[in-house]
């Protein structure tokens, strides 16, 4: 049995809490992001994990994302085609109750149809 | 917590904000905080917010540093329409004139959502860009605010406006 690692990557009013065990990992996005530059903060990490030996899948759970500014699409764009590269499935769920969520995620989703393995869908996993 | 549930939605009658403030990016997010108490519970809050973000992060990245100029902002809202107001002195001509062109082709489409996707598809093909070029579709689109402006020599004014829905009994 794989020991499930966690990780909270902490700027501003961001967090990004990271579960990772073995092949699998769970990103949950807490806060705000509202950095001038949030992709100094972001891109890194996310480039990090897409790297991760053996990893097969990630889920991107994004409900409890309060606010995100504009700057912060082109990381998630990034990540999205990091996984494409390296064959990883990801699924990246948005909270249907936000209003800018449900737009910001669509229009994502909208690109994703055609990266194999990335899906963008509305869900309420979080509590 | 999203407004409209559990604590109800509430249309203000009567807000009126008007300050000034040095164009510094980190300054931002304590003026929109400091607002945060006053119109949490507003139908508008959420697109409020995002608007509030995107105008200022705009107005800081073009404001004119030499000599530094006070960004002017208000946000008022009446029982027909919450109003933001950002005003700043930008650094070059061009940028204003790149500003008015984004809100002119914004308003001049007929659909704000397919200019929104284009640009989405830009940035997937490049997402290095300076520019993300997306905050003035995501007001319109996302928050569901017009957006209007006024130009003077080297100042620009952005003026976000959403008419507030009429309830009953109100």
């Amino acid at each position: 049995m794989t020991t499930a690692v966690k990780n909270t990557h902490t700027r501003g009013l961001l967090k990004i809490h990271e579960t990772h065990d073995g092949s699998n990992v769970i990103l949950e996005w807490e806060g705000k992001s509202v950095d001038k530059n949030p992709g100094d903060f972001i891109n890194p990490i996310l480039a990090r994990i897409a790297e991760y030996p053996d990893l097969k899948k990630i889920e991107v759970d994004l409900t409890q994302l309060q606010q995100m500014n504009s700057s912060t699409m082109p990381s998630l764009i990034i990540f999205m085609k990091n996984l494409e590269r390296n064959s990883v499935a990801a699924d990246f769920i948005y909270s249907p109750d936000s209003e800018w969520q449900r737009i910001s995620l669509q229009m994502l989703a909208n690109l994703a149809k055609i990266i194999p393995g990335i899906k963008v869908f509305p869900g309420n996993r979080a509590v | 917590m999203r407004a409209g549930e559990s604590r109800g939605v509430f249309t203000l009658r009567n807000l009126d904000i008007v300050a000034e403030m040095e164009p510094v990016y980190e300054y931002v997010h304590d003026l929109i905080e400091s607002l945060t108490h006053v119109y949490e519970n507003h139908e508008h809050y959420e697109g409020a917010q995002l608007a509030l973000y995107e105008l200022f992060e705009n107005a800081v990245k073009y404001s004119a540093s030499s000599p530094p100029e006070k960004i002017r902002f208000s946000f008022r809202v009446n029982h027909l329409q919450s109003c933001i107001m950002i005003r700043n002195k930008c650094v070059s001509i061009e940028n204003i004139s790149a500003l008015t062109r984004a809100i002119d082709e914004i308003n001049m489409s007929p659909e704000g959502d397919t200019l929104y996707q284009a640009r989405m598809r830009e940035l997937f093909e490049n997402p290095y860009q300076d520019r993300v070029r997306l905050g003035l579709l995501r007001i319109v689109v996302e928050a569901g605010f017009r957006l209007r402006y006024l130009k003077s020599k080297k100042f620009i004014e952005v003026i976000a406006i959403k008419k507030n829905q009429l309830r009953g009994g109100e």
